[in-house]
């Protein structure tokens, strides 16, 4: 076994011998092998080792050149033996696996370099740091670890500036190793679970981790970056901070009337003029969110997309529209190249017709050119509607869902009188797959123009007319843990809003610094060429208007601790919670009004934050801990929502949550949770009117459960553990939300949860 | 005061009364003791007693509802507050549905004189002949008759009904049955054969280990059923009408 171990090795190279100057012992080939039979290698290898030198050494080499080299070969031919190679010296194992002298002056040199701090301490922590590494009596160390050493060292001497400056980034082996064989765990945090288990996700996993801990390490000053990491708020997009914002909703017609840039100056891609055809327009919306996600952290969204289209539309059959609409879906479901081998988190926002506010705006049509105005093509918009939602409803290929893009419909005033035959089938898709979002326009609070992405964050009118919806995004948004603050301020109205008031103000900070470094990244290290790319003279991402947000988790939490009263179980924790999040929204107007920038509040969607800050707080308040699930598995309720488990009514739970949504003007979304296996379309779209006409809900989506079989690919409703058509039990099960049930009233609570269950499936078949 | 005794009530369904939002009311007791049946609790447990008023007053203040189905068990048992409960719900302006096993003619014929109910879903789960008794494990013969007697008040009266079934495999669809079963339920508009889902738990807990009929078996067995519309649901498709199969000369 050794021996065909030595053959295959005989072909390496031995390291580089130029390197090597020095003038003590002569070359003795005995002496190699005695070094190595003492090291506690075999005869036969000793021998081999001691061959291998003889070829490649000159005679006037002295023995301290060659110890290096030996332990190299030894290293390579019987590690376990390298561990015992006896030497003075001490030999650093470099990145290219090579093993140099140990030399201080080199740990000086970048000690000063890497650090900015004087040669005559960076000296004194040399001198340290070699002392230390003598008494180890290693035979070799690595770069690395006197990396780790030397910051040590700097902490001992109280440089903790120089060593964060001074520290190495990257991911423990363990964790790499773990990706490799058993893919990409969840305990690995990451906000994005739609990973897939693939080289380019590892890759993106590792490059993450550097860069979230280059940021808490440099960019977040230490008093900001440590509330995030005892829990106090969470910083979302850590690993993205310095290089991109979180989202953006497009604006195709920049790109009909101009041609694209993939790569957005043309220099290293292909230049596309405007699209004469529908096929091409429809190709270049795509080509828009697979270059930006190059340079985007969180979301994509293309904003009024039928309405964009529908100068395309003129004159073609539905075949055409919807062999467009096909194109668009498969596209985005299948370029599987973004951020580590996802495809891209796409999103796309439907007009039912055309809105107001775009009806006499010039349309953009075939070629770029001006043909009339948008208004001019409220069928075509329909159109594009209704096709793109028929092949929603179709699912793929083999009858699966299309996953992406998420699809907002926008109601406004007059859409349920006059769109029934496109709410019908809208309405179809939710009863299918429960995945469309509703965006409701109708309350008094929403404004002229205003869009959702899929993950919730929204943009309105208000800060810079219906034209500051687009063209921008999110730039970034933290998430209070508003528990911790009323464990904090132990039942003290006072000092609740003392303590809120800090966060805010820290968090507020941290989004300024953020603002800081998207406008650097853009307009001095240009590191975001699509998004910084010219459209008549101006910037195609409009950084002014991205909005910097202070989201929320855990408010019936928080309630609960501070009023003794979850949010739905009475009215004191109800109207103690609209105040938290009222003074949170002063908080950020006030801010806008402060410094001009977008700030806003979301109800924050993050579940995997919401887990991270429960499992804090549990360790730091024991028993008195209040949270959601279960000791093993806690998590905060997201941001405003009824507890998941919560014993109250439908109408009760829209009650309560409505208030919050005119509140929320960085986004906020109700969950309706169906608990049947085939919901009927049009007891849906009943629903759906009720809440857009008669509550302040702005945006919403039905949750339906459904499954699929991994063998047969057969469809089913509900949860299921064995498909009915080939009886495998292995299936895929879908929810948008685990874990949380539809309330039965009045049952024995022993049985309530198995009622539930029972309900969830097979409302449609129990029997009287 | 009248009192109800139920096992719960469901908020909001889309499926239990057609095309309409609805609240369900889940009657406690039933005099029927078929294996399959999914709602044991409801057979063998307590259930809760509580006002009509209270019910109704809860049901009122759910918004997003047009329609209240009463189900079970079975609703008939307790005629008095099914009355009194049906006359409130549509004094609120509900549309009213009744799940039954047919066991109570003259009630349901009371209810649908009075216009207190809109809708009435029978069950009429095997043919109707010994082999009912068979399927609903009671070993009296009456109730075959009145279930015959329901089926005539729906048919001579001018509510909208639909009769159902489940279709459990080895109990009720052999060919023998299905054709004399075809034959008993021609009459009605509309017929919906119901696929069987043991996951949850069963009455007789050895039906728990029967494999659920794949909607295409669902397919085949509706060819026995020639009625007006006849509908599947089943968790592949949710619910689907079948379309009338003929020779194929037109
Ligand atoms: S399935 Fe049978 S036992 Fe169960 S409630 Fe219905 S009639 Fe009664
Ligand atoms: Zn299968």
């Amino acid at each position: 076994m050794k021996k065909a171990m030595l053959m295959e090795n005989k072909e390496d190279k031995l390291p580089d011998l130029n390197f090597w100057i020095s003038q003590l012992e002569k070359y003795d080939r005995n002496k190699v092998v005695t070094d190595c039979l003492l090291a506690g290698t075999d005869e036969q290898t000793a021998n081999i080792i001691a061959n291998k030198i003889d070829q490649i050494i000159s005679p006037q080499m002295k023995m301290s050149d060659i110890r290096p080299i030996i332990l190299s070969t030894l290293h390579k031919f019987d590690p376990a033996a390298a561990i015992h190679f006896r030497t003075n010296e001490t030999y650093v194992r470099t990145s290219d696996e090579k093993f140099l002298c140990f030399d201080n002056t080199k740990i000086i040199r970048s000690i000063v370099k890497e650090t900015g701090i004087n040669e005559q301490i960076a000296m004194q922590i040399a001198e340290d740091v070699e002392k230390f590494i003598k008494r180890l009596n290693l035979t070799y160390i690595s770069s690395p670890m006197i990396r780790e050493i030397v910051c040590v060292k700097l902490l001992e001497h109280g440089l903790e500036e120089a060593r964060k400056r001074y520290s190495r980034l990257g991911i423990p082996l363990y964790d790499v190793e773990q990706m490799i064989n058993k893919g990409i765990s969840t305990d690995i945090k990451r906000e994005n679970a739609n990973l897939q288990h693939t080289p380019e996700t590892i890759n993106w996993i590792i490059s993450g981790e550097a860069l979230e801990q280059y940021s808490l390490l440099r960019l977040i000053p230490g008093h900001l970056a440590d509330p995030h990491l005892s829990g106090d708020y969470h910083i979302h997009i850590l690993s993205n901070i310095a290089t991109r914002p979180n989202c953006i909703q497009h604006f195709p017609p920049l790109f009909f009337k101009h041609g694209l840039k993939a790569d957005g100056t043309g220099r290293h891609t292909s230049v596309a003029g405007p699209p004469k055809h529908i096929g091409v327009a429809i190709q270049h919306c795509a080509k828009i969110m697979l270059a930006a996600q190059t340079q985007m952290a969180g979301g994509q969204s293309i904003e009024s997309f039928n309405v964009w289209l529908a100068p395309f539309l003129k004159n073609l059959d539905v075949k055409e529209v919807k062999q467009a609409a096909q194109e668009f879906i498969y596209e985005l479901n299948q370029s599987y190249v973004a951020r580590g081998g996802q495809v891209v988190f796409s999103n796309i926002n439907f007009e039912f017709g055309i809105p107001k506010w775009l009806r006499d705006v010039p349309a953009i049509g075939p070629g770029g050119e001006i043909k009339g105005v948008y208004g001019d093509y409220e069928e075509e918009a329909n159109s594009f509607l209704r096709e793109y939602v028929k092949v929603k409803i179709k699912g793929d290929h083999v009858g699966k869902q299309h996953m992406f893009p998420n699809d907002a419909f926008k109601v406004r005033e007059n859409t349920f009188q006059k769109y029934k035959e496109e709410l019908d089938l809208v309405h179809q898709f939710i009863a299918k797959y429960g995945t469309p979002y509703i965006a409701n326009g109708i309350p008094e609070w929403q404004t002229e123009n205003f869009n959702y992405m899929g993950c919730r964050t929204r943009l309105d009118s208000k800060f810079a007319g219906p034209w500051g919806t687009i063209r921008t995004g999110n730039d970034l948004y933290i998430t209070l843990n508003l528990p911790r603050i009323a464990y904090e301020s132990k039942g003290n109205d006072d000092r609740f809003f003392e303590i809120l008031q800090d966060r805010l103000e820290k968090m507020a900070e941290i989004l300024i610094i953020k603002h800081k470094i998207s406008d650097d990244i853009l307009h001095k290290q240009k590191l975001l060429p699509f998004l910084s790319q010219k459209f008549d003279g101006e910037e195609y991402y409009n950084l002014m208007n991205t909005t910097k947000t202070f989201g929320y988790a855990g408010l019936t939490e928080a309630t609960k601790i501070h009023c003794n009263y979850h949010l739905h179980e009475n009215e004191t924790a109800q109207k103690f919670g609209i105040k938290i999040i009222t003074k949170i929204r002063e908080y950020a107007d006030e801010m806008t009004k402060k410094t001009g920038l977008r700030f806003s509040v979301i109800a924050s969607p993050a579940e995997t934050c919401a887990a991270r800050l429960a499992k804090i707080d549990i360790i730091k308040y024991g028993d008195k801990a209040i949270y959601s699930g279960t000791k093993e598995n806690p998590y905060y309720t997201n941001s405003h929502m009824v507890k998941m488990d919560a014993q109250v009514n439908f109408s009760d739970k829209v009650k309560i949550e409505e208030k919050y949504h005119p509140l929320t003007n960085g986004g906020h979304i109700m969950h309706v949770w169906l608990g049947e296996n085939s919901p009927s379309p049009e007891a849906l779209l009943d629903i759906t009117k009720k809440i857009c006409t008669k509550t302040n809900i702005g945006f919403f989506a039905y949750t339906r459960d459904y499954s699929t079989c991994n063998d047969c690919n057969q469809f089913s409703y509900g949860l299921i553990n064995q498909c009915t058509n080939c009886g495998k039990d292995d299936l895929s099960r879908y929810s948008r939300i685990t874990g949380y049930y539809q309330k039965v009233e009045g049952w024995n609570p022993s049985k309530k949860q198995e009622l539930k269950d029972r309900y969830r499936f097979s409302s449609s078949t129990i029997q009287t | 005061m009248k009192n109800i005794k139920i096992g719960g009530i469901l908020d909001l369904s889309t499926v239990d009364y057609p095309k309409k939002t609805a609240a369900v009311v889940f009657m406690q007791g039933c005099n029927f003791r078929c294996p399959f049946c999914y709602n044991p609790d409801l057979i063998n447990g307590k259930g809760k007693e509580i006002s009509i008023k209270e019910i109704v007053e809860n049901i009122k203040k759910k918004d997003f509802i047009d329609a209240v189905v009463i189900t079970g068990g079975e609703p008939t048992l307790q005629p008095e507050s099914l009355i009194e409960l049906c006359r409130q719900l549509k004094e609120n302006k509900f549309l009213v549905k009744i799940d039954t096993n047919g066991s109570n003619p003259l009630l349901i014929k009371e209810l649908i004189d009075k216009k207190f109910v809109d809708y009435i879903a029978l069950d009429v789960k095997a043919p109707l002949n010994e082999k009912y008794l068979d399927v609903i494990k009671v070993k009296n013969k009456d109730f075959v008759n009145k279930i015959r007697d329901v089926i005539d008040i729906l048919k001579n009266s001018s509510i909208e009904y639909e009769l159902r079934t489940p279709i459990v495999p080895g109990l009720n669809d052999s060919p023998k049955d299905l054709e004399q079963h075809g034959n008993d339920v021609k009459d009605a508009k509309i017929f919906i054969l119901e696929q069987f889902t043991p996951e949850n738990g069963t009455l007789d807990k050895s039906f728990e280990k029967i494999k659920s009929p794949s909607y295409n078996d669902l397919k085949e067995i509706a060819k026995y059923f020639k009625n007006k519309k006849v509908v599947i649901k089943a968790r592949e498709v949710g619910e689907q009408e079948v379309s009338r199969i003929n020779c194929g000369c037109n």
